[in-house]
């Protein structure tokens, strides 16, 4: 965990609908500056503790602190700090993708003059601000959702999904855009499916499953210890392999084996030492494989 | 609130429906006239008997546009703003409102303002107009004109077009209101018909003193005292009511907004 000051803080979060439980004393601490990936698979609870951050829907038990303040049901001050695109990007669809910002900035605090334009720019709009938001495709519409949330320079943003929609140039552009915004300081709260995605852009990350925190914590950390070293070894020495890694190399699992080759749960850089162990062992390795992905520690931590 | 009233504004003038609820109004106004100048021309006195120089004569046809314009206008007004309350909800503009830390009864009167505000806007054009279609049908008929600047009724007027609009105002309110909770435009038309047919069937079975009291028969009484009194205290009954209703409306819909939970 992040010894920096706490952007969001949950503890204990529950909400339910009807008999079903949403969340299930679901506890989060959010550090500030940081992109931070917040990870689930579908109805695992993303979107509803986005819309209790945003004030959308209140939370059966629990609390919510922001920037170190507790938050109540319809405090709307704390809201004001927020940049929040949730679900999908609301617009009125008659209206202009500038006109539609013009409208949404007289519902909070003023944003600077020319924010407006600036924020347009930021994410490559400038070109059709003046055009009707249903025209927009769906990657435009995302960009304007980005756009709507960056128009007050929050220190906060949430973002539901950001790249839904966005070609793959897009994806790479709003990739850089939240990198930059934290590297300004700002905290960045982003979900995502694309898991890839996530793993390219986010400090820290959270991964729940039936409304429960279920890991946390730096990327880097939680890929380390979600490692895999995979060992090509004579298909008759095997099991002779298993044996030295599991007597001798400290803190190696066994994953599984096949003809030929074996696998071990450990972190990348443990690779050249489990060769060394073999060999020394007088076993011959043939090939190693290192590695470890998000998708994977998101497989193994959600399934089952 | 001024912020919040000039984005409501902002968002409603652009709004086809804003524009497109006008021309339906001007639309049914224009038939009415022909139709009334047409049935004077084809058969005079019939046209006589069945009153058609109080429609087209003035100054009688002031208070009979009026009238008209309130059956009219009302109807449209709960429309437009049942219309305006549930697209909130289908366009999800609700949810933006509430994330960027807009006060949520706030947000309500700010967007019910702008359609009074356009509701004032559309009713001097349409009763404006509507005059003039009265001056047409009558010269194109050959009904007397009369005197349209009849001293009394001009000084009537700014009354009887603040009354009307002030009623048509109130029933848009129970419109928006009830679309908003149900988050169903036609729940909000249905709910302003229903009590204006309802109000009339109740007339046959309950006292009209108190059927009197409800709020489409408050809001005619309104239009109607307007027109035949001016600015006077026979008045003040149903301006009251009629600004009860509203205030009740809006304030129910305040309510619902601040309670509700926005998915």
């Amino acid at each position: 965990m992040s010894d920096r000051p706490l952007a969001i803080r949950t503890t204990g979060l529950v909400k339910t609908y009807g008999v079903r439980r949403a969340l299930d004393r679901l506890d989060l601490e959010i550090p500030q500056g940081v992109v931070y990936g917040f990870l689930g698979p579908n109805g695992a609870g993303k979107t509803t503790t986005m819309r209790i951050l945003a004030g959308l829907i209140r939370a059966g038990e629990g609390t919510v602190e922001l920037f170190g303040e507790r938050v109540g049901w319809l405090d709307r001050a704390p809201l004001a700090r927020i940049g929040a695109l949730i679900e999908s990007p609301a617009f009125w669809p008659y209206l202009s993708g500038r006109d539609n910002l013009r409208v949404i900035s007289s519902l909070g605090p003023a944003p600077a003059p020319g924010r407006i334009d600036a924020v347009l720019e930021q994410v490559s709009l400038g070109d059709r601000a003046g055009d009707r938001f249903e025209t927009y495709s769906m990657g435009m519409r995302q960009r304007l959702g980005i756009a709507a949330a960056l128009l007050n320079d929050p220190p906060l943003l949430l973002l539901d999904e950001p790249a839904n929609g966005l070609d793959p140039a897009g994806i790479v552009d709003i990739r850089g855009l939240l990198r930059e915004l934290a590297a300004t300081g700002k905290t960045v709260f982003v979900s995502s499916h694309i898991l890839p995605e996530i793993q390219l852009m986010a400090d820290e990350v959270a991964i729940i499953a039936a409304g429960r925190l279920v890991s946390s914590g730096r990327l880097d950390r939680l890929l380390g210890e979600s490692g895999e070293v995979r060992i090509r070894v004579a298909p008759d020495e095997v099991a002779r392999a298993g044996e030295v890694l599991a007597t001798v190399a400290a803190g190696v699992r066994l994953n599984g084996r096949g003809a030929g080759w074996l696998s071990v749960a450990a972190p990348p850089e443990r690779a050249a030492e489990l060769n060394r162990t073999l060999v020394a062992a007088g076993l011959s390795v043939s090939g190693l494989e290192s590695g470890s992905d998000l998708e994977g520690l998101f497989l193994s931590l959600t399934e089952g | 609130m001024v912020r919040l009233l000039r984005g409501s504004l902002l968002k409603l003038v652009r709004r086809p429906a804003s524009r497109m609820t006008l021309a339906v109004l001007l639309g049914l106004l224009a038939l009415v006239y022909m139709a009334v100048g047409a049935s004077a021309v084809a058969d005079p006195a019939v046209a006589e008997e069945s009153g058609v120089g109080s429609v087209l004569g003035f100054p009688e046809a002031y208070g009979s546009l009026g009238s008209m314009l309130l059956n009219f206008a009302g109807l449209a007004a709960a429309a437009y703003a049942g219309a305006i309350a549930a697209s909130e909800w289908s366009w999800n503009t609700f949810r933006v409102a509430v994330a960027r830390g807009a006060s949520r009864p706030g947000y309500i009167v700010a967007t019910f303002g702008a359609v009074a505000l356009l509701a004032l806007l559309a009713w001097v054009v349409a009763y404006a107009a509507g005059v003039g279609l009265a001056l047409g049908a009558a010269t194109v008929s050959g009904i007397a004109v009369g005197d349209p600047l009849d001293g009394p009724t001009l000084g009537r007027l700014p009354i009887l077009v603040i009354a009307g609009w002030w009623s048509v105002v109130m029933g848009g309110a129970i419109g928006f209101a009830v679309a908003f909770a149900a988050r169903n435009a036609v729940a909000g038309i249905a709910a302003v018909v229903v009590l204006t047919f309802g109000e009339q069937f109740a007339g046959v079975v309950v006292p009209q003193d108190i059927v009197s009291l409800a709020p489409i028969s408050a809001s005619s009484r309104l239009t109607a005292e307007a027109m035949a009194t001016g600015l006077s205290a026979e008045l003040v009954g149903p301006l009251v009511l009629t600004t009860l209703y509203l205030v009740l409306a809006i304030a129910a819909a305040g309510l619902v907004a601040q309670r509700a939970e926005v998915a």
